[in-house]
């Protein structure tokens, strides 16, 4: 179908972008990769008259990674090429893991981490590898600049802690603490291209053969990716004793949100949330 | 509704065009270059059909705007022939094994297996269907299409030399 008409805007500068997105108010929407964005807009679930493309703001590429600050990501960094950065695959294998799963090797070349997390589906990829990773969204503003936790970006289907005329600039991980050990695993009807159906990411932490961090978040199963706050309670403190990953892959089952779509149905998707936390709670605490 | 100028190269040749904002890259390609190599399938950035380099990257045409090219290099199915008469290896293996049946998916694939080619050397069968997994294909079921990107690696050199 052909697009809806629109302006077409590209700022060099994050202030610029800024000032336009308060110029133009809620008719005007950020572009970097548009591969959510020109879909949604094709089957006129958005309108948009003035689109801000930030694609030539330079702040917006930086992918840099340091020890001691852990990881940048520009809003403008395409997905392949952040699954491809040595320190990524290093430190953040998770988020690889995501990545490798997300749409298809043409849309990963050009789609963003900021506009999988700004377009705020519950199914987005990258969003519980983030969090899992205590990560932050770098939000700037006429106020100046802000940081917000991952886990409190998406508030909702679509929606976002964004206030009006904000931009999201990027996405900031710190440096795995000592011993961290993660996990991805993504189910979904076809072998390849689609949307979960379950998702989970785990990232817990021993010390002294007790669990000192546990945090599981799993994708596609509520409104939002959401936190398994009482299978984390199960471990914390305790021995990941196959009797504990257990009874936290069954806190986790209870406490997701899912519902019936043509994907699985809600009891099926329950069912693989236990499925999954258990597996990838055992391959974070059990494996060498 | 203003026009945007841009300038563009495709298959090493200079354009310039006034194009709304709304035009999508395929649109521009299809309709006012006449390459009509690339095809529309789902218009949705699923299926592949619309592949084109950008830059040398493989990505959807239907999910770029036009004015995002400005300035930049496109490579379409058109220009992936060696010369007018050489074939590049990938199209050659295409039709040697038969990896075409009604023809509309091939020059995405195609796209996609000359950039893989071209950055991996002699990647193996997973790998391959992995790559491919951006080229949806209803006919062939998409083993004839692997074999002919097996074979045409082996006419090719590491670095995706031809």
């Amino acid at each position: 179908m052909t697009l809806p008409q629109f302006a077409f805007h590209a700022p060099s500068t994050v202030d610029e972008a800024l000032a336009l997105l308060e110029t133009h108010g809620a008719r005007a929407r950020p572009m970097a990769g548009g591969t959510d964005l020109l879909p949604r807009l094709d089957a006129r679930r958005i309108e948009v008259d003035h689109l801000v493309y930030t694609k030539r703001i330079g702040e917006l590429d930086r992918l840099a990674f340091a020890p001691e600050t852990g990881l940048h990501v520009g809003a403008n960094v395409v997905l392949a090429d952040l699954a491809a950065f040595e320190p990524v695959r290093a430190h953040y294998p998770i988020l690889v893991d995501a990545i490798e799963t997300l749409a298809t090797p043409q849309v990963r070349h050009k789609a963003t981490m900021i506009g999988n997390l700004c377009n705020a589906s519950p199914c987005a990829d990258t969003a519980p590898p983030l969090m899992a990773h205590r990560g932050t969204v770098l939000v700037a503003g006429r106020s100046g600049r802000r940081e917000v936790p991952a886990d409190a970006f998406i508030t909702g289907p679509g929606r976002t802690a964004l206030e009006p005329g904000e931009l999201a600039c990027a996405v900031r991980i710190p440096i795995p603490p000592e011993g961290l050990r993660t996990r991805f695993l993504k189910h979904s009807p076809r072998s390849r291209v689609d949307i979960s159906a379950v998702s989970v990411a785990v990232a817990v932490r021993l010390e002294d053969g007790l669990v000192a961090q546990a945090d599981i978040f799993m994708g596609t199963v509520g409104p939002t990716p959401l936190r398994a706050a009482r299978a984390e309670q199960v471990l914390l403190g305790r021995e990941p004793t196959p009797e504990h990953l257990e009874r936290a892959a069954a806190e986790a089952s209870d406490e997701c949100r899912p519902n019936t779509d043509f994907r699985a149905t809600e009891g099926y998707k329950r069912r693989m949330v236990h499925v999954l936390v258990r597996r990838a709670l055992a391959a974070v605490t059990g494996e060498a | 509704m203003d026009e945007v100028a841009i300038q563009l190269t495709v298959n090493g040749d200079r354009y310039a065009a006034a194009v709304l904002p709304r035009m999508t890259l395929v649109e521009l390609l299809r309709t006012e270059l006449r390459l009509t190599g690339t095809k529309v399938g789902c218009g949705g950035g699923d299926c592949g059909a619309c592949t084109v380099f950008v830059e040398g990257r493989p990505i959807n045409a239907c999910l770029t705007l036009a004015v995002e090219v400005d300035g930049k290099e496109v490579t379409t199915i058109e220009g992936i022939a060696l010369s007018g008469d050489v074939l590049h290896p990938v199209q050659a293996a295409f039709i040697e094994k038969g990896a075409t049946q009604c023809g509309f998916c091939t020059p995405g694939a195609v796209m996609t297996a000359v950039h893989l080619l071209s950055t991996e050397h002699r990647p193996d069968e997973a790998r391959i269907r992995h790559v491919l997994g951006g080229n949806l294909c209803r006919c062939t079921g998409y083993n004839k299409i692997v074999e002919a990107i097996r074979a045409a690696a082996e006419n090719m050199r590491p670095g995706g030399a031809v």
